[in-house]
């Protein structure tokens, strides 16, 4: 670990969950873990927060949750998108794009 | 057990969901354990492990915190979305069944539409009529409108508006009771003078009645307090709305022009606003100030004058005095001013009535009686309609249970397949609920759409001259009509939902194809013998009505309503002097009698039915006459008066124009009359006295009069009653007080009345050019004012009888057709064993017989008890009256009959063969 970790900006973690059940549906535990992988543990984020995150995206009918069986045969509560969820992925990941491009075009040398 | 959304959806089961909680804590619980797994995969300690995994999660309890608030809000997000899904499908599913069941909803709705229709209607006249103040009226609780209870000996207690001005000015100064008192009068007058001559309704009121009233100007404004006085030289006048219209063309150039009222000039200062006729519902062209109007309309001494009673008066009450004691305030007051004049209104109680009519001083079941003087006819016809139309809607409601009930008895099969399916009773009632509600509402904005017409329907045939609005629905009409359509739409519902509610649901499953236990509900019985009864009601009223009506129609009333008309021209300030008057007469006889539409015409002082006179008689040798009642009348007449009016000489002759004021003084008398005079002696060539005031107001006694005719009975004086004593004197030698004159004209045969009665319009109005306004009419106007109220009683209660009639036919129709429908096995059986189609037909109409003749008898209980009301408005018909209840009792069976036709014919024409293979 070079540095420590890097704080969250606001509602990425939503962006970041989102993107993740773009690969199938999966557990909490899932989501987290893969987020982790992609990463390298660049960001810090609280799996709490994660969970958190998850209900409220749920609320908002982005995502929707199931209790299913695990490889291992555990229950858990699997998350998959929505239709709804997808869109407001597109529309934050452009919206993430355009503002990364426009603050690292700022820091960026001449 | 747990459904997948999906299919708990599908299913409509109860949603069942396990606690929030619990869930929380096992979705936490597999994280945990997953990382633990991975930190132990690793090759940390379980300890360590464990701690790592707690340090990366944050604070656990926090979390959960927050878990549980989010998702408490999306559980009842999703519990509200789950309900309004179950309504929009149980009203898509209520939608559908009543779609499918075409007929039955078409019934339901026809049914429910003309009854709350004829409800809406009712409500929206009555509500006008006796619910509110007048239009631009304050609701202010402490105006009140001033009634007078007189004590009249042998006549008992009579309540009235009018009052002398003397009293009005007492009650007025009357500061301990009212802060304010304003008084009005309405009277006919002429605008304009010539040909162009108009007759208006103009309203004399007190300067400061509109500021109590609390109404404002439409254009201009009202009168100021200065401008009331006596002998103004610039007097004001307020048009109303409607005049304003029709006679400027709502010209707003209007104010500021001078016009004509009678013999007055008055400047134009403001327009009224729009239905604004004062206290009162009937129409007031014009409004011009009491000081200045009243000498000329009235009396030059009209503020001093004890013995006219004119004026009515509204009241501001005192705020910081209560109703009663302003009252009796008020009450001491009068009194004693009466007492210091001594007059009869001495022991006069003074009544603080409210502005809205109903809340008047003998309330509802006053003014339905007619017991009180107060409240119009229209008022006491249109609550008496709104009852009429409650009982319509009652037998509307009732058919509508019972079609519903019907249908709930078919649908029997599915409504027990849903209950086994575990569908909530409460759930059930809800859908049933909402179909005959989904109905209902229907049916009430139906409804609305018909009021419109149907109010002008009404106001042209039983309402009058009131100036109402054409009953465009406004809000309270509307929420009148919510009201019922819920009310109906639950009591409708109710009737199949206990059908529900017994219903065993393994007997109703299995008892297959017919489905049919059901055949015969107590409920459905009570239902449809209601029907029978109230329609019985109705339509008993209605023939008593047409009864009285016909009868009133065939009387001899002496003259001839269609065929004669009455002409009269106001005088005063044209002509000056008796001698001018009588030459005036005079020469418009001659003009009129000579038109070639007219067949004869005279002279007459009394208006038929609308003024009389009556004067004491002295008989020689004998000591006194008994006092009348009525009468004894008196009028004077040119000699074709007989032969105008078409009354009869029974005896003796006519005058001639030879029984002028120097010839003996003559006399034609009524036979009622020669029998109060000389009871049991012939009359003819007797002669008598009649006493009269002198100028000096000392008794004198005329000449003796002899008697040369004796002429028929007639109905001229007292419509009802009839034959009042009567006599005629030729008008060249009547007493000199009798200064009043009016033609009496005959239309000659063949022509059309109307045109004479324009032709006469027009001589007369010709005959001057500074004339006020020539007014001319058929007396069968004056007589249709006598016989509104039995037409209104035929109308009303014919129109709603025959409505409650259909209805319950149409009720009938389809419970025997249902019945015989259910039973179409039994008659194949029936007539395979050997029936013939008689009995078929036999047993059809038994049926309809056993729910059509309890609702026969008690309809004739209802009508024994509920026409002694109505026993004061009928005419020369007992309430009891044979004719109608054997009438109506056959027209009601007939229409039962006729019901039961369609489903006899039906029931005979089963094929036995194909109902026994059916099961």
């Amino acid at each position: 670990m070079p540095d420590r970790p890097l704080e969250l900006l606001q509602g990425t973690l939503d962006v970041l969950i989102l993107k993740t059940l773009t690969w199938g549906p999966t557990h909490g535990y899932g989501v987290a873990h893969s987020i982790r992988l992609k990463t390298a543990d660049e960001l810090r984020i609280d799996d709490g927060a994660l969970y958190t995150s998850l209900h409220r995206l749920e609320q908002r009918k982005w995502v929707r949750s199931e209790w299913g069986v695990t490889d291992q045969n555990r229950r858990a509560k699997f998350y998959s998108l929505t239709k709804q969820g997808r869109a407001a992925l597109v529309a934050r990941t452009e919206q993430w794009t355009r503002y990364a491009t426009a603050v690292s075009r700022v820091l960026q040398p001449a | 057990m747990e459904h997948p959304r999906g299919i708990r959806r599908l299913l409509r089961f109860p949603a069942g969901r396990r606690p929030i909680e619990r869930e929380i804590d096992d979705e936490i619980a597999f994280h945990f354990d997953a990382t633990v797994a991975e930190f132990l995969a690793q090759g940390l300690t379980p300890e360590e492990a464990r701690r790592e995994a707690a340090r990366r999660f944050g604070d656990v309890t926090q979390v959960r915190r927050d878990l549980h608030q989010i998702d408490s809000v999306s559980d009842a997000q999703e519990r509200r979305a789950d309900r309004m899904g179950a309504l929009v499908h149980d009203v898509r599913s209520a939608v559908r069944a009543l779609v499918k069941d075409r007929r039955v909803s078409l019934f339901v709705v026809i049914t429910l539409m003309l009854g709350l229709g004829a409800n809406a209607t009712m409500f929206g006249i009555v509500d006008r009529l006796l619910l509110r103040p007048p239009p631009h009226v304050s609701s202010d609780p402490r105006l009140t409108s001033i009634y007078i209870r007189r004590q009249s000996q042998g006549f008992g207690s009579f309540v009235g508006r009018s009052t002398s001005y003397p009293g009005y000015a007492a009650l007025r100064d009357e500061r301990g009771a009212f802060s304010d008192a304003a008084a009005y009068w309405s009277a006919v007058a002429s605008l304009g003078r010539g040909p162009d001559a108009v007759k208006v309704n103009a309203g004399l009121a007190t300067a400061n009645f509109f500021p109590l009233l609390g109404v404002r100007a439409e254009r201009g404004r009202f009168f100021a307090p200065d401008e009331d006085r006596r002998g103004n030289p610039k007097p004001p006048v307020v048009l109303s709305h409607g005049f304003w219209q029709r006679q400027f063309g709502g010209d707003a150039q209007v104010i500021g022009r001078e016009i004509q009222l009678n013999q007055g000039f008055y400047t134009i200062v403001g327009v009224a606003p729009q239905g604004f006729n004062g206290a009162s519902l009937y129409p007031i062209d014009a409004w011009i100030p009491m000081h200045v109007a009243a000498p000329e309309f009235t009396n030059p001494t009209f503020d001093t004058y004890q013995d006219m009673r004119w004026l009515e008066v509204v009241a501001q009450r005192r705020s910081d005095v209560s109703a009663e004691a302003a009252a009796a305030r008020a009450t001491a007051t009068y009194q004693r001013l009466m007492r210091e004049a001594r007059k009869s209104d001495s022991t006069a109680t003074i009544l603080l009535a409210s502005m809205v009519p109903a809340r008047g001083v003998e309330g509802i079941g006053g003014m339905l009686t007619g017991k009180s003087g107060s409240g119009s006819l229209s008022a006491r016809v249109s609550a008496w309609l709104a009852i009429v139309a409650a009982i319509v809607l009652a037998i509307a409601c009732a058919n509508v249970a019972n079609l519903l009930l019907l249908r709930a008895a078919r649908r029997r099969r599915e409504i027990a397949l849903r209950l086994a399916l575990g569908i909530s009773r409460a759930r059930l009632a809800t859908q049933l609920l909402l179909e005959s509600t989904i109905l209902a509402t229907v049916s009430g904005l139906a409804a609305l759409a018909l009021v419109p017409g149907a109010t002008q329907l009404l106001r042209a045939t039983l309402l009058g001259r009131l100036d109402i609005a054409a009953g465009r629905p406004d809000l309270r009409l509307v929420l009148f009509t919510a009201g019922c359509v819920l009310a109906v739409g639950v009591a409708a519902g109710l009737a199949p939902l206990a059908l529900s509610r017994r219903m065993d649901v393994g007997d109703a499953l299995k008892a297959g194809v017919r489905e049919g236990s059901v055949r015969r509900s107590r409920l459905r019985t009570t239902l449809l013998v209601m029907q029978g009864a109230l329609s019985m009601l109705l339509l008993i009223g209605a023939g008593l009505f047409v009864r009285s009506l016909r009868n009133v129609a065939r009387l001899d009333l002496g003259f001839d309503p269609d065929r004669v008309m009455v002409a009269q021209v106001d005088l005063s300030g044209v002509v000056k002097g008796r001698e001018a008057f009588e030459d005036f007469w005079r020469r418009a006889l001659e003009q009129v009698a000579v038109l070639p539409s007219v067949g004869s015409a005279s002279q007459s002082v009394t208006t038929p039915l609308e003024s009389g006179w009556a004067l004491d008689l002295e008989v020689p040798d004998r000591d006194s006459l008994p006092p009348l009642a009525n009468g004894p009348y008196i009028n004077a007449v040119s000699p074709s008066y007989f032969t105008t009016m078409g009354m009869r000489i029974v005896k003796g002759r006519a005058f001639t124009a030879a029984d002028d004021a120097g010839a003996a003084r003559v006399s034609v008398i009524s036979d009622s009359m020669a029998r109060y005079l000389f009871p049991g002696q012939e009359a003819l060539g007797k002669c008598y006295y009649i006493v009269v005031d002198d100028d000096n107001r000392k008794k004198k006694r005329t000449p003796c009069i002899t008697v040369i005719g004796i002429s028929q009975n007639t109905r001229v004086h007292e419509f009802r009653e009839g034959g009042a004593p009567e006599q005629y004197v030729p008008i060249s030698q009547s007493p000199s007080l009798m200064q009043w004159r009016v033609l009496m004209v005959r239309a000659r045969d063949g022509v059309p009345a109307a045109n004479a009665a324009l032709d006469v319009r027009r001589t007369l109005q010709s005959m001057g050019g500074n004339l006020p306004f020539a007014d001319v009419r058929l007396l069968r106007e004056p007589v249709s004012l006598e016989t509104r109220p039995w037409e209104l009683g035929a109308t009303m209660f014919g129109l709603f009888g025959t409505l409650a009639l259909v209805i319950a036919a149409v009720g009938l129709y389809s419970t025997i057709a249902y019945e015989m429908a259910q039973r179409a096995h039994e008659f194949g059986v029936r007539q395979a064993l050997g029936a013939q189609r008689g009995d078929v037909g036999r047993l059809v109409v038994g049926r309809a017989l056993r729910y059509a003749l309890p609702g026969l008898i008690l309809g004739v209980g209802l009508a024994l008890l509920g026409t002694r009301a109505v026993r004061t408005l009928l005419f020369d018909v007992s309430p009891v009256d044979p004719v109608v209840y054997v009438g109506v009792g056959v027209t009601l069976l007939a229409a039962s009959l006729l019901a039961a036709i369609g489903p006899a014919r039906r029931a005979w024409r089963v094929d036995p063969i194909a109902a026994l293979r059916e099961e």
